[in-house]
């Protein structure tokens, strides 16, 4: 029996929950079987969560100006979601190839990050950034108590583990 | 004595041996009910307080800076659901569910979770033994001490003799010093019905143990830390943060990670300045333990555990920080347009 050929592609949609029950069946059974292919829908799900988190941000002055001007006409912003949609329907085959786990087509994206990232950001409406390696993190250490302390909690004795949240001030 | 038995000898000798062995299995069996030896004890202690109706008040004693800091809550619990904490500050649970009502961040939604292993026995890390009888708020307590490799007590769990109820936990570092204490010092014992605030309507912002585990690999973790941690579940909130939950069957750690760099202004005041894997790192003893925070090139880490301070430093230095977030975040943003 031929094997569903994987895609990060795919692997969004799954994410997105933008599959049908066929193709979402067949997805996630290749997925069983797979321990890489498991590995990039975890980087793929935190990666939305991730930027599901981030703060809205303006746009630069003038940057939507610029944008529009050079976007060739609404039509072509709707095919590109179209076309999104298509291949991911296309995906859904069987194929007798071998699963690839990542290429060098990631790479190139990555490296084509700072001049596509805007106008991304524009075509689905995402109005947040990702986080970059440098952005300055306040680490949020009471919530994290609270987290750890909770899920310390769960097959612990709850009333001596929780104690110590409900008399802290520390980090608030 | 011509040194053979004789047949009344042999009958004899054979009754002796089954009335002896007889003996003994009544004598043993009865004991070993009776006496679930140290882990066992643990073991029952840990769910004990789920089953009992308590009313009482609890004080949390914690090492910080040469100071010792002192709080107190109340707690009650009716066999179902519990409640202790004070003021705006209150921990509830029922049914396996626990939640923070007054907590002041926002619940921004439900976690995600991969894996849920078992949490280790008692005494799948630590040496345990039972110390002399002593007294908590009033109650006979069984004493269980918990030993490190060099034979030092560092953790004492003091158990109700009649409910199993965990009435005092104490933490100490290397010199006997008693850093961190958890203990009832008031407790009524099946007395009156405690008010247990209503689960919430909607998801607790933390995470819980999912109900079954796909097996699935979601984020890459060291699955063991020394000295004895063992990962249980991996954790991903709502904000990006990813939470690795670790156990040694007496102590549990997390450790957060986030994308970015430290800002190191907008850490709490006090603790102490030190490194983690050559990384500058900021510690703090507090009420719920040691909590570590420090960073690598472009992922912040944080860590807290109950553990003693030195047993989480030797567990900090075996996680290895490998998110990179930034390529994911790009992939995620790229990938659905096909642009490759």
């Amino acid at each position: 029996m031929s094997e569903l050929e994987l895609s990060e592609d795919l692997l969004s949609a799954l994410v997105d929950g933008e599959l049908d029950d066929a193709a979402r069946v067949a997805v996630e059974s290749r997925l069983a079987s797979s321990e890489e292919w498991q590995a990039v829908l975890a980087e793929v799900a935190e990666t939305r969560a991730a930027i599901r988190g981030l703060a809205p941000v303006e746009a630069p002055a003038g940057f939507w100006e610029r944008v529009l001007a050079e976007a060739p006409s609404d039509d072509a912003v709707v095919d590109l979601a179209v076309r999104r949609r298509e291949r991911r329907r296309s995906d859904v085959r069987p194929s007798p190839r071998t699963v690839r786990v990542r290429d060098a087509s990631r790479t190139r994206r990555v490296a084509m990050l700072a001049g596509v990232a805007a106008a991304a950001a524009f075509v689905v409406g995402v109005a947040a950034v990702p986080s970059t390696p440098n952005d300055r993190v306040q680490p949020p250490v009471a919530a994290f108590s609270d987290a750890h302390s909770t899920r310390s909690s769960v097959g612990d004795d709850a009333i001596s583990t929780l104690a110590p949240v409900a008399v802290s001030s520390f980090g608030r | 004595m011509n040194g053979h038995l004789r047949p009344g000898h042999v009958r004899r000798g054979a009754f002796t041996a089954t009335f002896v062995v007889g003996a003994l299995a009544v004598l043993t069996v009865p004991s070993a009910a009776a006496d679930p030896g140290p882990a066992g004890v643990i073991e029952r202690a840990r769910s004990a307080s789920a089953d009992t109706t308590i009313a009482g008040t609890i004080e949390v004693q914690w090492l910080e800076d040469g100071r010792y800091h002192v709080e107190r809550a109340g707690a009650r619990a009716d066999g179902t659901s519990f409640i202790v904490g004070r003021g705006d500050r209150r921990a509830v649970g029922t049914d396996g569910v626990r939640w923070l009502p007054d907590a002041e961040e926002p619940d921004t939604g439900e976690a995600v979770a991969w894996g849920s292993a078992p949490t280790p026995d008692p005494d799948a890390a630590w040496d345990l033994d039972l110390g002399r009888s002593s007294s908590v708020a009033g109650r006979a307590a069984i004493v269980v001490r918990a030993r490190d490799e060099d034979g030092a007590v560092r953790a004492r769990f003091f158990v109700d003799e009649d409910t199993d109820v965990l009435l005092r936990r104490d933490v100490l570092d290397r010199d006997g010093t008693v850093i961190r204490s958890v203990r009832f010092t008031q407790i009524r014992l099946a007395e009156g019905s405690p008010a247990v605030p209503s689960p919430p309507t909607r998801s607790p912002a933390v995470p819980q143990p999912p109900s079954d585990d796909d097996g699935s690999e979601s984020f890459p973790a060291p699955e063991h830390l020394d000295p004895g941690f063992r990962l249980l579940g991996r954790y991903l909130h709502p904000d990006g943060a990813i939470q690795l939950f670790y156990a040694d069957g007496l102590f549990s750690l997390s450790v957060f990670e986030q994308a970015g760099v430290v800002d190191w202004s907008s850490i709490p005041a006090g603790g102490v300045r030190g490194e983690v894997g050559g990384n500058r790192a900021h510690t703090f003893a507090t009420a719920t333990g040691t909590v570590v925070v420090w960073g690598t090139d472009d992922v912040v880490l944080t860590a807290i555990s109950d553990a003693p301070p030195d047993a989480v430093a030797v567990a900090l230095e075996g996680v290895k920080a490998s998110r990179g977030f930034f390529p994911r975040a790009a992939d995620f943003v790229l990938g659905p347009f096909g642009w490759d």
